[in-house]
């Protein structure tokens, strides 16, 4: 069975070319519930916030969920796929949990909607970072996008930013999770 | 290898093993995914995928997931070895080429 070099050449072309393919699907796969699961507190968090400020002590117990549940998700990607171990999925989110605490600690007493903002959009930034390295191009559109709607919402509707970040932020993480796992 | 690996060879079967690639040792894909990483028909795929699973290259698992099938597919050790073996001998057919010129 004869092979030409532009055959091998060909060839080679087509394995790299689904390579890259099926480990951005995989990427993507895992990224997807993390993406679903906090465009769902974020829909409950901010839509509560929206109809009682006085509520926003919700989002306590929705980002101890949040924590626990991305811990989960993390520790299940690890016995599946044994990159890593279950362990430093749950230390991660221990480390992301202490920051948050150290965080709180430090910066001056921000209201609401400042408050509301800057996660997203550290968030944003984050994904859009990660999409980078990881040529992952959804990954980064949906970071950019975050953003963007973020910081739209503040300016252009701060009376309604809560519920805009209930809606489309949430709604956005919701869609960019279902994206990601579309192939 | 003088020769290529035939059953790698085969242009959809070479597409099934690249997708395997990337996994993790016995990490499994599922097969609507895979079928989607490939673009191949169901019928199609499952052919290839059986002539694979014969050779040892791939391992196949199927379940029941609430109610419904499902059909997971992983690259065995025999097979990822096959495909670096196969990706060597095409290195080394453009190389020689190369090396010509």
């Amino acid at each position: 069975m004869p092979i030409s070099p532009s055959e091998a050449s060909k060839a080679l072309r087509e394995i790299s070319e689904t390579e890259r393919t099926s480990s951005s699907a995989q990427r993507y796969a895992r990224a997807a519930p993390y993406l679903i699961l906090w465009g769902a507190i974020w829909f409950l968090g901010y839509g509560t916030t929206y109809l009682d400020p006085r509520w926003s002590v919700v989002w306590l117990p929705l980002t101890i969920a949040g924590a626990v549940g991305s811990g989960w998700l993390g520790a299940r990607t690890a016995s599946r796929e044994q990159r890593y171990d279950r362990w430093q999925s749950w230390a991660t989110v221990g480390a992301i949990l202490i920051a948050l605490c150290s965080l709180f600690a430090v910066l001056p007493r921000l209201d609401g909607p400042h408050i509301g903002a800057f996660f997203p959009i550290t968030i944003g930034f984050g994904y859009a970072v990660v999409g980078i390295w990881h040529r992952a191009t959804r990954l980064l559109i949906t970071g950019i996008a975050l953003t963007g709607l973020t910081l739209l919402g503040f300016f252009w509707v701060p009376s309604y930013f809560a519920l805009w970040m209930a809606i489309v932020g949430g709604g956005g993480l919701i869609l960019g999770g279902v994206w990601l796992r579309k192939l | 290898m003088e020769q290529p690996d035939a059953l790698i060879h085969q242009p959809t079967r070479l597409k099934i093993m690249a997708a395997l690639k990337p996994l993790a040792d016995g990490q499994p894909i599922e097969f609507v995914r895979l079928k989607e990483i490939v673009g191949a028909t169901d019928g199609n795929l499952g052919a290839h995928c059986t002539t694979l699973e014969e050779a040892g290259y791939v391992a196949i698992d199927k379940d029941f997931v609430a109610k419904k099938p499902r059909t997971r597919l992983s690259l065995t050790r025999k097979g990822r070895r096959a495909l670096e073996d196969y990706v060597s001998f095409l290195r080394d057919v453009v190389d020689s080429h190369s090396n010509k010129n």
